[in-house]
């Protein structure tokens, strides 16, 4: 049995995105070896939350939209502690929305992951804040809100403080998403990582299909294409660059790697 | 030569009043007097008009009359926002800048000019300070600095008085002319804060609780400790409930509309066994009301609000119960691992008194149980014992890792849905206060214990009745109980004070009759048991009370 797992059994449907996140989850800490008393794994509610009773570190789960300030607390109280924060896009990006900026401009060293399926799956398949808006849905009387882009918004916090860490993945592929996660964990300050979580009951797997397959995968000095014909050469530190592509729709095209890190808070 | 004075002023904002009563009560309380100053503030927080009520006393501690003795008025428009709490009786002597208006039918008025400039407040306090025959201000003391500033307008004021060859009302010489502290309700609890070994607050501003996350934005840090002020009351709970995790001894203070919004945090802390103090200062409501003045109606909120969360409610009723019973509360909350709500009210909050130094006596400090070497990697959290208390790890802590969750869960702490552990867990988080029940200390008990006439009130209500008792000189056939353990009710403890009374009466100031209502609910009172309630907004009057205890004994 693996340190940092309980021999609790996942409550999620078979085939759930969120399995791949919490294997890339324990990966980044076996690979650190952060002694598992020395973490703390706070969550809210919803199905990304119930990860707490299955991670065998100093775990919360606690009420909807309130994991941040929980998190906040505990690193305030125990600086020497690795303090990760987990929720869904509802709970991080709905109810939990206005903690956000103000755990920006703390700047605390704790790492916010997302794990984002687009949808209220734990209480049957409400729209969320991420979920997409597709013309032909409005057209068939769905509800015209736009979605919030959690990356794009996160860059406009960070801008003002200048600095932070943002970086997007996807769970069903473990490996890299490990990575970010772990050099989230080394960043030291405020970082956040968004996680797309397919969510196999809710999810069009159509819509599953396109977030796997046309998806880019940024990395430092590697030239990519954004959609307007744009050839860049992609620097993580230059937060224009990383504007560019977060302004880029979901829909359109997805990008995996690390968008934007300040540099000098990382440390080797 | 008289033994006490009841002192008021108006005047706009910028007037300088509250500082007025504040530099009149201290100077009075330097020399040895007893000494009580309440605010007044109009409906705006700033800009409004502003009143302060001065007790004087030489013998003990004392609430004013509600009569005034002396009237120094800035402003007769402002006055009339404040008419119920500075009443103009036939004795009533008048020091004003302009004639009163002719609704002004009783007292004796004076004009007099205190100046133009902004030191008027300050030529006031020279000339009551000759009226009532203090000694001259001791320059050396920090807190008179701001006379040594303004020593002329201070001695224009002595002259004015002089000059203008007014009759004295000197006071005794104080029976003990010990120096008294001058402290206000909400630094009583501060200070009680800092004593219990509570290092780490949050706060999020909001009147009349603002004070103390003052005090402890400046005191914990010097203290090694931190504040945090959040950008909303639930982050400000919910850092708490972090930081409770890691092993601190944390608190809050709030009001009303406040703790409305940690109400869900309630139910997490009680429902995951995590220490907390919450300290909420009244303020008149529903909803905004008038925050700066005073009621007692947030009882049936603390007591059941979030479902059957357990949670302990304590009620400090003077300025000296407010430093204990702070420092109870952190004991109480680490011992039995819940939350505990302290009711204070705007009245003792920003009440300013002159007393004998409380903070002397420094309270026992308790800490939660710790998990012991043995429990190492076989640690329970939530471990069914004997007492209901099982020891709590701190975040970090080597070898006792666990998961916790405000869902229903086992002794790990993992989520469960069985009706069986639904019971057990209520079993566990509600056994565990029994003890509590017993603390016949927390239930203040003053009169003649063989009176046939009982009163029951709490908190601030429990000083306006002792004091109105007192004066009706009825101390002999009215005794008074006053509990400051609200919730769990400490019923046998009140049973016993029912015992042998014949006709009670239960004072308190919301307009429903909370602390009745749940009186009720947990014991038997006399056949003969009235209620006096009423909204909130002004302190109770020695008239009214008076009134209301004649009726219940009749």
């Amino acid at each position: 049995m693996n340190v940092y797992r309980t021999d609790e059994k996942p409550i999620w449907c078979p085939g759930c995105g969120l399995y791949g996140e919490i294997g890339s989850f324990v990966k980044a800490l076996e690979e650190l070896a952060i002694p598992n008393y020395l973490v703390s794994f706070v969550t809210g509610i919803g199905c990304s939350a119930r990860a707490a009773g299955y991670a065998n570190v100093y775990a919360v789960n606690g009420t909807h939209g309130e994991s941040l300030p929980i998190a906040e607390g505990v690193k305030l109280a125990n600086p020497e502690l690795t303090v990760i924060d987990q929720g869904g896009d509802g709970d991080i990006w709905a109810i939990g929305a206005g903690h956000v900026p103000h755990a920006v401009r703390k700047n605390l060293d704790i790492t916010l992951i997302t794990c984002d399926n687009q949808v209220y799956a734990l209480t049957k398949g409400q729209r969320s804040p991420t979920t997409a808006f597709f013309e032909d849905e409005e057209a068939a009387g769905g509800e015209p809100d736009q979605p919030l882009d959690p990356l794009h918004d996160m860059l406009a916090f960070m801008s003002t403080i200048k600095s932070g860490f943002v970086a997007q993945g996807i769970s069903t592929k473990i490996s890299h998403l490990a990575e970010l996660i772990k050099k989230a964990i080394i960043y030291k300050g405020f970082s956040y990582v968004h996680v797309q979580t397919p969510c196999v009951t809710y999810n069009d797997p159509e819509w599953i299909k396109f977030k796997k397959e046309k998806a880019v995968y940024l990395e430092d000095g590697k030239e990519i294409i954004l959609p307007n014909g744009e050839k860049i050469i992609y620097d993580s530190s230059d937060r224009r660059m990383a504007l560019k592509i977060t302004e880029v729709p979901l829909k359109e095209r997805p990008y995996y790697g690390v968008i934007y890190q300040e540099k000098r808070r990382l440390i080797n | 030569m008289r033994k006490e004075i009841t002192i008021g002023a108006v005047g706009a904002g910028g007037d300088g009043v509250i500082v007025l009563g504040n530099i009149l009560q201290e100077l009075a309380g330097n020399q040895g007097y007893f000494g009580i100053t309440s605010r007044a503030y109009g409906a705006q927080i700033r800009g409004g008009g502003s009143s302060i009520k001065t007790k004087i006393d030489s013998e003990h501690l004392s609430l004013a009359e509600d009569f005034l003795d002396v009237l120094i008025c800035f402003n007769w428009q402002k006055y009339f926002e404040f008419e119920r709490e500075l009443r103009i009786g036939e004795k009533t002597i008048i020091f004003c800048e302009a004639d009163p208006p002719s609704s002004v039918q009783s007292g004796k008025f004076f004009r007099v000019s205190f100046g133009n400039g902004q030191n008027k407040n300050i030529v006031a306090l020279g000339f009551l300070k000759n009226m009532i025959g203090l000694s001259d201000p001791d320059p050396r003391n920090p807190s008179q600095r701001i006379l040594k500033n303004n020593l002329p307008s201070f001695m224009a004021g002595e002259k004015l008085f002089q000059e203008g060859n007014f009759s004295k009302l000197e006071l005794e010489r104080p029976r003990n002319p010990v120096p008294k502290i001058t402290i206000q309700g909400n630094e009583a609890v501060s200070r009680a804060i800092i004593d219990s070994g509570c290092r780490f607050g949050t706060g999020y501003p909001i009147t009349p609780s603002t004070e103390i996350m003052e005090f402890l934005r400046k005191k914990l840090p010097q203290l090694g400790g931190q504040f945090i002020q959040g950008a909303s009351e639930n982050e400000a709970i919910y850092i708490l409930y972090g930081a409770s995790l890691a092993g601190k001894k944390v608190v809050v203070p709030t009001s009303l509309p406040g703790l409305s919004r940690m109400m869900e945090a309630i139910g997490l802390f009680s429902a995951t066994e995590v220490p907390l103090v919450i300290i909420d200062v009244q303020r008149c409501g529903p909803s905004t009301g008038i925050p700066t003045k005073t009621e007692q109606a947030d009882l049936q909120t603390v007591i059941y609000g979030s479902g059957d969360a357990s949670r302990v409610v304590l009620a400090p009723f003077d300025f000296e119960s407010c430093y204990q019973i702070t420092a109870q509360a952190f004991n109480i909350a680490e011992q039995f691992q819940l939350p505990v709500i302290v009711l204070s009210d705007q009245w003792l909050g920003q009440t300013v008194a002159s007393c004998n130094d409380f903070t002397l006596i420094k309270p026992e400090i308790i800490s939660r149980l710790k998990p012991g070497e043995n429990e190492k990697n076989n640690y329970l959290r939530y471990r069914l014992s004997e007492n209901n208390i099982s020891p709590m790890a701190s975040f970090g802590d080597e070898g006792f890792v666990y998961q916790t969750t405000g869902l229903t869960h086992d002794e790990r702490g993992r989520p469960a849905s069985s009706q069986y552990l639904q019971q057990k867990m209520h079993e566990k988080i509600w056994k565990k206060l029994e003890p509590l029940k017993q603390r016949d200390d927390l239930v203040k008990v003053f009169g003649n214990p063989e009176a046939e006439i009982g009163i029951i009130t709490w908190g601030s209500s429990g000083m306006f009745v002792r004091d109105t008792v007192r004066k009706m000189g009825m101390e002999e056939y009215i005794k008074v109980c006053v509990p400051e353990l609200i919730f769990p009710l400490p019923e046998k403890s009140i049973a016993r004070f029912l015992k042998g009374v014949k006709k009670s009466l239960v004072v308190e100031m919301n307009y429903t009759g909370q602390f009745y209502h749940f009186l009720r609910s947990r014991l038997n009172l006399p056949r003969k048991t009235k209620l006096y309630c009423r909204a909130g907004g002004s302190p109770f009057t020695n008239e009214e009370l008076s009134q209301a205890i004649e009726e219940a004994i009749r």
